[in-house]
């Protein structure tokens, strides 16, 4: 039976980490708040591109190799997005485990299957299990920024129109709510237009004889490439907000668990002090007892 | 006519009524007053100007990359960054400005991709200086 003291102790410790874990909880909240920012302020400009691209490509039945879809993709590159830091209960480990699975399974089939790191938990996963990677991103959620996440996409993109991939594949967590991030696994490239422009298209207020300049296809390609990048630059962001939302949630739960174990141990304190006194009592009484008789 | 800047941080202006606007097309400079026929362009990197109905003066905001569409009476700007004079720090456009400056002086056997990176920080830098 742990002594009086031990127990004392032991509530001061708990009660240390309970303050740290509740600070770490309201920093996750305001980051959050942030991140959550981030992705809301991006909406109207990603919209305005996918817009846009539409009108050009409806307008003028541009081909591209960004637009290319592949039947049987053979050269592929897997983006896998996690944190820097840890403690956010399984937002990195449920990325690592799907990544590696697909990694393992698709690894024979394909001619070549590479994998480009963002974090660096996934990066110490996959090293630990010496699985090579072409190039990785650390230290990104300090501040993310849309020119970071254009020379990512600027990276992968030059891979992609050299022949080198012909499928791009991000696996992320995407931020749905507070208590929901869910693991994705998203193509990114080639652009599937059919699925996010023309289905949702409603209306065309553009004539047929709208000025471009430069020439529909030259433009195509820029407008392309700048859509790859806000994609990149929102999976990012999602993965940000996600990953703080985890770790809310964490410690959230982190510290109500501390204050359940501290109301235990002074519970057990209490006791052990009260069966303390009550022995130290009996003992006197006795002891008295004893010299009268 | 009604203008609208959206960059990727966020909505800058929103449907605000305005009397011309000048933008930095990639062919050079465009003035759209009403009326203007419908046209997309890209643009590049350059001070984009407007003026108000009651203004006398131009509103300049320096944007880099971005594209401009007009249809009727609505023109709509998509930048990737757009700043006016009050938001740009102007130390750290000197800094870039003299550090891409020198990596083009110094370096002769630059790629030709390296070079126009560069090329781009200086004249972004000179165009935020200039504002």
């Amino acid at each position: 039976m742990a002594s009086l003291k031990d127990i004392k102790l032991r509530i001061g410790s708990v009660k240390n980490t309970q303050q740290i874990t509740k600070a770490m909880k309201m920093v996750s909240a305001a980051k959050l708040n942030r991140a959550q920012n981030n992705i809301i302020n991006l909406r109207p400009y990603a919209k305005g591109l996918l817009g846009v691209i539409a009108d050009v490509a409806k307008t003028n039945r541009v081909k591209h190799p960004l637009l290319e879809q592949k039947v049987n993709p053979r050269n592929v590159l897997l983006v896998v997005v996690t944190s820097d830091r840890g403690l956010c209960g399984g937002f990195n480990n449920n990325i690592n485990k799907y990544a590696e699975n697909y990694y393992k399974e698709n690894v024979s089939q394909l001619d070549k299957l590479d994998l480009y790191i963002v974090g660096r938990r996934a990066l110490d996963y996959f090293n630990r299990r010496e699985i090579e990677n072409v190039g990785s991103i650390l230290n990104m959620a300090k501040d993310i920024s849309y020119d970071m996440a254009a020379d990512v996409a600027d990276k992968i993109i030059k891979g992609f129109l050299a022949g080198d991939y012909d499928e791009i594949r991000f696996i992320y967590n995407e931020f749905q709510s507070v208590l929901v991030q869910e693991r994705t696994s998203e193509t990114i490239l080639p652009i599937d237009l059919e699925n996010s422009v023309f289905t949702n298209n409603e209306e065309n207020k553009f004539s047929e004889d709208l000025i471009f300049e430069p020439k529909p296809d030259e433009m195509i390609e820029v407008l392309l490439k700048k859509h790859f990048t806000v994609q990149v630059y929102r999976i990012l962001s999602e993965s940000i907000a996600a990953e703080h939302a985890a770790r809310m949630t964490a410690m959230d739960s982190a510290t109500s668990n501390a204050k359940d174990m501290i109301s235990n141990l002074t519970l057990t304190y209490n006791k052990l002090r009260q069966a303390a006194i009550t022995t130290e009592l009996t003992e006197i009484c006795s002891g008295a007892e004893a010299l009268k008789g | 006519m009604l203008l609208s800047i959206v960059t990727p941080q966020k909505k800058l202006i929103v449907d605000k009524e305005i009397e011309e606007v000048i933008v930095p097309a990639s062919k050079g400079e465009l003035t759209i007053l009403t009326g203007h026929a419908p046209l997309i362009t890209t643009l590049g990197i350059g001070i984009l100007q407007f003026k108000e109905k009651s203004d006398t003066s131009f509103q300049r905001y320096a944007i880099s990359w971005g594209y401009c569409e007009i249809a009727g009476d609505v023109i709509k700007i998509l930048a990737e960054t757009a700043e006016s004079a009050e938001m740009i720090d102007k130390e750290r456009a000197k800094k870039t400005l003299d550090k891409s400056q020198n990596i083009l002086i110094n370096n002769t056997e630059l790629s030709a991709e390296d070079t126009n990176k560069h090329m781009n920080k200086v004249k972004k830098a000179q165009v935020r200086l200039e504002l």
